[in-house]
């Protein structure tokens, strides 16, 4: 299993957004897009998602390029996390993840499987929440939320998992827990998981791989240590850090002063 | 609790719900048949229905003395009226499904965001124009529901406009129909004083001039739209996450909204074109149903329909039983649904601003 990014350009009409992106990524691998706002992070996971369709270049999943595939076989193959909650319809959890299992089921089928059931059972006892499954979605708190989110993306049974800032509005622990339970998943289910965030030491500590982009386009590419270098975030984020390597605790990033 | 057992409650209340309101739709159905100015009574119509079923299966099969009288004005003058009651509330029930669930917006419904009163200015209009269609019910029909599209495509175009958010759209749809409701009144004038027929009820919403022949119109539309809300059913459920999440399980979601919208101006238009404007009958149905048996589009919709026939149908009654208690004929039904629905969108919209 392998996600390939091939020339990607983009305008949203004739601004340009994304230009010559490149890159890979397989199975097991996460992978944190990080650069500053406006640089195009959530735009290129949207391309990734097959949401927004590039001028130029290919998305590849598995050697199959995105746009040859109906939406409902992408479906299968990508989740992309999206957070909107209406309010006044009484949505419960158990809802919400059903729908997660419409693009398996045959397209005017009314009914849900026994086997819909059982991935649904699987994912909230692996994610602890099987109690909030009766629970209505406007009354969890950001915590809960965040852990259904999570599972919503995983009953959706993809290969690829992309994740539009995952710590966004949660505490410290929250942030914590959300990110550690994506590497385990990521390892345990071998996903391709593409995460953006705004918080460095959020890519140093759990990426495999960070991609730092600047006004649409890639400014550097690899292992955190590699990309998130003082010259590089001065230079993109015009924000003074300091890096530390430390041999228990990995990458430290220090953030100083704006320049 | 396991999913599994979870999922098999929902199912139970699902199948209790629609079993409990079927059975009250036919209590409901037989106490309509026993209303009207001639003095058979429920008993009457029970007795009547008890024996006709029986014949069906060959038993008693002639009619004991006096049935024929009963069974003329049960069959032919009541039924009608009963039975167009019925299939309108399933309809505007259903119609109040689509609209909010695709607007995302729980306060919505046909006559609020403006269906109900474009829908009865264009059939008044085309009947000006061309004054033969006022006979010609498939026509009627047909106007009535693009004059009900208008209406929707313009509330949605005016709230857009405004920012497009759950209030901008109500506060739209209020502008529209407040601005056809006028509209509609001088046509329903000149309707009436033209052709001298009656259509300024129409404005208020009555069953009192239903004809047996609105009746396939009525199962024809309903059909359609009761068909096609069920195919919808799943991707409602979806787009209720947002747009962004329908696109990303692989629905397109303004190809579902522009469906859903035209059968919802179905259900209104053809409710509209045989008995008028009938208000908040698509707002509390689907509550009601909901609050029985969550949001699952695929079993509220049935639900909904079956909930709608059955609160329109008893608005229908009481609209009955005033105007006979009182003497005061045509107490129209449309007045009995806003006096119950509008209390109710009152409260739900304090509920909602307030974010309780």
């Amino acid at each position: 299993m392998k996600l390939r990014v091939a020339n990607i350009e983009f305008y949203y009409d004739s601004t340009l957004a994304l230009r010559n992106i490149v890159f890979e990524t397989s199975e097991g691998e996460l992978t944190s897009i990080i650069g500053p706002n406006g640089a195009g992070k959530t735009t290129l996971l949207k391309v990734i998602a097959r949401l927004l369709k590039p001028r130029k270049g290919v998305v590849y999943v598995d050697g199959v390029d995105l746009w040859r595939l109906s939406p409902r076989e992408v479906a299968k193959k990508i989740a992309y996390s999206s957070t909107y909650v209406s309010e006044g319809f009484n949505t419960t959890v158990l809802d919400y993840l059903l729908t997660a299992r419409y693009p398996h089921a045959r397209l005017l089928s009314l009914i849900d499987r026994e086997e819909d059931l059982g991935v649904i059972e699987n994912v909230l006892s692996k994610l602890d929440i099987s109690h909030l499954a009766d629970r209505r979605l406007d009354q969890l708190s950001s915590g809960e939320l965040q852990r259904v989110l999570i599972a919503r993306l995983l009953v959706q049974e993809p290969k690829v998992l992309l994740i539009d800032e995952p710590t966004a509005h949660l505490d410290l622990r929250y942030q914590l827990e959300s990110m550690e339970l994506l590497r385990e998943i990521t390892l345990r289910e071998n996903l391709v998981t593409i995460i953006t965030t705004h918080k460095l030491w959020i890519a140093a500590k759990y990426s495999d791989k960070t991609i730092l982009l600047d006004k649409g386009r890639i400014v550097a590419i690899g292992s955190p240590e590699e990309v998130i270098t003082p010259e590089n975030i001065v230079s993109t984020y015009r924000v003074k850090i300091k890096v530390y390597r430390d041999p228990q605790l990995g990458l430290i990033v220090v953030p100083l002063e704006p320049v | 609790m396991s999913i599994r057992r979870l999922y098999r409650l929902r199912i139970k209340r699902f199948l209790f719900s629609l079993i409990f309101s079927l059975i009250l739709l036919f209590l409901i159905v037989v106490l309509s048949l026993s209303i009207g100015s001639s003095e058979y009574g429920f008993l009457d119509v029970l007795r009547l229905f008890h024996h006709d079923f029986l014949s069906v299966f060959g038993i008693n099969s002639s009619r004991p003395e006096g049935y024929d009288r009963i069974a003329l004005i049960v069959y032919s003058i009541r039924f009608p009226r009963t039975l167009v009651a019925l299939l309108a509330g399933a309809g505007l029930g259903i119609a109040g499904v689509l609209i909010q669930a695709i607007t995302r917006n729980p306060l919505a419904e046909p006559f609020l965001l403006g269906l109900s009163s474009t829908s009865l200015t264009v059939v008044g209009a085309s009947i000006l124009l061309v004054p033969g269609l006022l006979y010609v019910r498939a026509y009627i029909v047909l106007v009535a529901f693009l004059g009900a599209l208008l209406g929707f495509s313009l509330t949605m175009s005016l709230s857009e406009l405004a920012g497009g958010s759950a209030l901008t759209l109500i506060l739209a749809g209020i502008a529209v129909s407040s601005a056809f409701s006028g509209l509609a009144h001088i046509i329903a004038f000149l309707v009436q004083v033209k052709f001298n027929t009656p259509f300024l009820i129409l404005l208020l919403g009555s069953f009192s001039n239903v004809l047996k022949s609105d009746i396939f119109p009525m199962i024809i539309s309903l059909l359609i739209g009761f068909t096609a809300s069920i195919i919808l059913s799943k991707a409602l459920n979806a787009i209720l996450y947002g747009d962004e999440y329908a696109s990303q399980l692989g629905y397109n979601p303004r190809h579902i909204r522009r469906l859903s919208a035209l059968f919802s101006a179905l259900l209104t238009g053809v409710t509209v074109a045989i008995a008028g404007i009938i208000g908040f009958v698509g707002l509390v149905v689907p509550h009601i149903a909901r609050f029985l048996v969550g949001s699952d589009h695929r079993i509220v919709v049935p639900l909904s329909a079956v909930i709608g026939g059955l609160v329109l149908l008893l608005a229908d009654i009481i609209a009955r039983i005033l105007s006979y208690s009182t003497g005061i004929s045509g107490i129209p039904v449309g007045a009995i649904t806003s006096m119950i629905g509008a209390p109710f969108f009152a409260y739900l919209l304090v509920k909602r601003m307030r974010g309780t």
